[in-house]
């Protein structure tokens, strides 16, 4: 990859393809600014019960955390330490005194790094801004994360030492192809059962919706989907002739743009997304889209909070 | 439709059109940005590769308002206008009547028929006068169907001399009103026409071979005719000629060859027995000039009574040999009579005469004093200063006589003129001339004088002139023929017979003219022969032919077409504008108005995207 002066990159693969990387410092800041953002809000891992290894959040089963939950008859082989000796006391029985299970949640993130997520910088920066974030917030609730990246059919599991030293980009470049698809294909990712799925993704493809989110919820996933965008594709300003540059593929397109062709697309838009809400309402999944525009932080309040992708932190 | 475009040259302004056209695509130049979502818009408008650029074109408000500017423009620039219901253009041509137009009057009425439809112009009705040069010749159409115009011209039969064509055109320009159009329609270039005539010229150079004039030497009895031929053309040509007798036999051809513009004598007698002939020559294009109508000349015969003194015989026997004069002894048959005046017996003749005086003395001293002529036919041109007269007695002249010769204060020669009533031999009052010679001729010059003998002449060719008799004589087409003839009132009217002529026109029958235009006679304007009486009584037989060289040199013949079209004023007379026309501009005003409105509302961000400027974060 050959870096340019400003933050336009040529893949040195494929000459044809142009993206938007951003530089190590603008990383730094987006790292920052989702660090701070971590602090007030987090994934929702506590409104559900895992299983799984131990760890901090509450299991499904009877742990060790301080979380008092039943009593139950002693029997032999069961941890003396949690004979409740006061009781013993009162009835002569021994009654074991049982706790809730404390585990470690487990997060699977997929990160949709096709072009059309930085294909302009606010919207390359927020999409950065989010990774970070469900990287952090995971990672701040000891969950057990596993990073993938996707472009089309092409999938990577990313470490998260890559994301600490903001070399994940790499792996992006690696998994462009120029002929990639345009959906994102997930059958490919193992997911890990009673995970907490993040779909970090701007939705801007014409998958069927249902299928996607299937995917995301088998083995018993929790399927969350965050979709960042920019106003240039929510509210355009077009008119007159374009000739458009395919985000993905750079290829060019000819259009004339009329106001009924811009209402058209605009009705296209909402419909869109309209249908991916439907289907995420349907199949008990979470589907926040946060504005490229503005800070993080209000991004994610404005419609993260409210849908309850996130949760705010006490 | 009703309409006509007066300036199509407007429909250049059509030119607009792509000119927009091409201003919106460079206006519109297509911008260049990234977009990531493009399935969305191929969901909403359809994308062709190879209809693109008429698709940017749709639904283009100024466009569309441009493209109408345009297009009410070019509708304002063509200068439409409706033509008036009853308009009527009016054309008046004016068919050059010289012979030299029959060559060519075969291809007429096809340049006629290709040139009329078209000085229709915007009007609805075309009303056609056809006329000759010949300004005495009636108009051979008027009315308003072309076809009947053409055909009116198949009995029209140009052979006249050269013709000043101004008077024709005058009285033309006078029928048509001053938007009509004037044609003059000839066969060679016709040079600048007065009021506001065009002219067509349907001729081309043609050669040529005709005769060009006749001349007659008698010898005894005996009559040669000789004939001039001339080749009017650039090269050498060999005609052959023959002699065709009244009972209908033909001489043997002869074969002659002109050089290029030259002309040659052929000549042959009179057979004692004929008193006409034709000569023809091989025809050619011209036919009027290759054939010659002759009659042997038979001119009238003056009987003069003469009643001289012996020293007036001499001068008795030259009067005598006088051509086509003969003495009678009758006075009363006598046309004229020859007397001398005689102091003691102071009577003068009645009738016609010349009366001389005669000095019974020796003579007086010359006269002296200055010769002075007097304006008169008789003395036109002669120079009477070598006279020498000797004082004599004189003629009591009166008041009425006009005095043609003076020396000094003395009247040398006078002209009598006096009428003489009805008498029972005659019907009509009869005019009597007498030339006076008021000195004794013998005792002067005047005997050798020409002026005398001329004078004389004169005298006898006018009483001639005046005198009612047969006469044979050879004319040209259309020369003026002056006859006596009887004119009072109970005169019967002249004929005028054509006969043994090819030109004669099938069914073409005498011809008669009124006693009161018999002073008008022309002869006939076709080659031939040609008799004319009043009532039974022969006046003049006669062979005319065609000699006008102007006419038969056809080399200068041209084609050429010099009509202008219709003015603004005949386009106005016949045509009404496009009221709407303000209607018309205020549209043309509004569209440019929406347009601008809707170019300056345009976004600003219509221009290139700067790609680099795109990515700054």
């Amino acid at each position: 990859m050959t870096r340019s002066s400003g933050l336009l990159i040529r893949s040195a693969e494929h000459p044809a393809l142009l993206f938007l990387a951003l530089d190590l410092e603008t990383l730094r800041n987006a790292s920052t600014a989702a660090a701070v953002c971590a602090e007030k809000l987090r994934l929702p891992l506590r409104s559900r019960v895992w299983r799984g290894q131990a760890g901090e959040f509450q299991g499904a089963g009877v742990g060790s955390s301080l979380d008092f939950q039943d009593h139950r008859n002693y029997a032999p082989g069961d941890d003396p330490r949690h004979i409740n000796w006061q009781a013993f006391a009162r009835t002569g029985n021994y009654t074991m005194k049982l706790y809730r299970e404390e585990v470690r949640p487990v997060v699977d993130l997929v990160f949709d790094v096709s072009g059309s997520m930085f294909f302009e910088p606010s919207k390359a920066r927020r999409s950065t801004e989010l990774f970070y974030f469900m990287v952090e917030s995971a990672i701040r609730s000891g969950a057990s994360l596993q990073i993938h990246l996707v472009a089309g059919k092409n999938t990577r599991a990313l470490p998260q030492d890559a994301v600490y030293n903001h070399h994940w980009q790499e792996a992006v470049e690696s998994l462009r192809d120029e002929h990639s698809e345009l959906t994102p294909d997930l059958a490919g990712i193992p997911f890990r059962a009673n995970a907490f799925r993040v779909f970090l993704s701007d939705l801007l493809f014409s998958a069927d919706p249902v299928q996607l989110i299937r995917l995301l919820g088998q083995r018993q996933g929790s399927p969350v989907i965050f979709a960042p965008f920019s106003r240039s594709e929510s509210n355009p300003d077009w008119q007159g002739n374009y000739e458009f540059i395919d985000a993905e593929q750079q290829t060019r397109h000819p259009h004339r743009i009329e106001p009924a062709v811009l209402a058209r697309y605009k009705q296209a838009y909402t419909n869109h997304f309209a249908a991916w809400k439907a289907s995420t309402r349907r199949y008990h999944a979470t589907l926040a889209r946060v504005d490229a525009d503005g800070s993080l932080e209000a991004g994610l309040y404005n419609e993260a909070i409210p849908t309850g992708a996130l949760e705010v932190s006490n | 439709m009703n309409i006509v475009l007066t300036n199509p040259a407007g429909f250049f302004a059509l030119l607009g059109v792509p000119a927009v056209i091409l201003i919106h695509f460079l206006q519109r130049q297509a911008k260049v940005l990234p977009v990531s979502t493009l399935f969305l818009l191929a969901h909403t408008q359809r994308e062709s590769v190879s209809g693109r650029r008429f698709d940017r074109l749709t639904n283009s408000v100024p466009l569309w308002l441009q493209i109408l500017m345009v297009l009410l423009l070019t509708w304002l620039l063509v200068l439409p206008r409706y033509i008036k219901p009853n308009s009527t253009q009016q054309v008046a041509l004016v068919l050059d009547s010289s012979a030299s137009m029959s060559v060519f009057k075969d291809g007429l009425a096809d340049h006629l028929r290709a040139k009329l439809p078209d000085l229709q112009g915007n009007a609805s009705r075309l009303q056609i006068y056809i006329f000759e040069s010949l300004e005495d010749q009636p108009v051979i159409y008027a009315g308003e169907d072309i076809e009947e115009a053409l055909a009116s011209l198949e009995s029209w039969s140009p052979s006249s001399g050269l013709i000043d064509p101004d008077n024709s055109l005058r009285l033309a320009r006078s029928r048509v009103n001053r938007e009509g159009i004037l044609i003059y329609v000839t066969d060679s270039s016709p040079g600048d026409l007065p009021f506001d005539a065009n002219s067509l010229s349907i001729g081309e150079p043609r050669n040529n071979i005709g005769f060009t004039g006749l001349a007659f030497d008698t010898t005894g009895n005996v009559v040669r005719w000789k004939a001039l031929l001339r080749n009017y053309s650039k090269s050498r040509q060999t005609r052959s000629w023959r002699v065709i007798f009244p009972d209908g036999t033909r001489s043997q051809p002869q074969e002659i060859t002109l050089k290029e513009n030259s002309i040659t004598t052929i000549s042959s007698t009179f057979p004692s027995d004929a008193t006409r002939l034709q000569v023809r020559i091989t025809p050619d294009d011209f036919p009027l000039d290759d054939v010659l109508h002759i009659v042997k000349p038979r001119p009238k015969t003056l009987l003069f009574f003469q009643e001289l003194t012996g020293k007036y015989k001499p001068i008795g026997e030259k009067f005598r040999r006088f051509r086509n004069i003969e003495a009678t002894s009758d006075l009363s048959q006598a046309d004229l009579s020859l007397v001398t005046y005689d102091p003691l017996q102071p009577s003068l003749p009645s009738g016609n005469g010349v009366i001389m005086v005669t000095e019974a003395a020796r003579g007086g001293n010359y006269l002296r004093g200055q010769i002075v002529a007097e304006k008169h036919p008789l003395m036109d041109g002669v120079n009477w200063q070598p006279l020498q007269a000797r004082d004599s007695i004189q003629i009591q002249l009166n008041e009425n006589d006009r005095i043609l010769l003076w020396q000094g204060d003395r009247p040398m020669i006078a002209l009598r003129t006096s009428v003489t009533p009805p008498t029972g031999e005659r019907d009509e009052p009869k005019r009597i001339q007498q030339l006076i010679f008021n000195f004794d001729l013998t005792l002067s010059n005047a005997e050798q004088l020409e002026c005398t003998a001329l004078l004389l002449h004169r005298f006898t060719e006018d009483l001639r002139k005046l005198k009612i008799a047969s006469e044979s004589l050879n004319t040209e087409v259309g020369q003026p023929i002056q006859i006596a003839f009887r004119s009072n009132s109970d005169s019967p009217p002249l004929i005028l017979t054509r006969f043994g002529s090819d030109h004669q026109a099938a069914g073409e029958g005498p011809l008669t003219i009124p006693v009161a235009q018999a002073s008008f006679l022309k002869a006939p304007r076709t080659p031939g022969f040609f008799r004319i009486n009043q009532g039974n009584e022969l006046l003049l037989e006669s062979g005319c032919h065609f000699a006008d060289t102007r006419e038969a040199d056809l080399l200068n013949c041209m084609s050429e077409e010099r009509i202008s079209t219709l003015g603004g004023e005949a386009v106005d007379r016949t045509t009404n504008e496009d009221h709407l026309w303000r209607l018309w501009t205020v549209l043309i005003i509004v569209a440019l108005l929406i347009s601008w409105h809707f170019i300056k509302d345009r976004p600003n961000d219509e221009k290139e995207p700067d790609a680099s400027a795109t990515a700054q974060p």
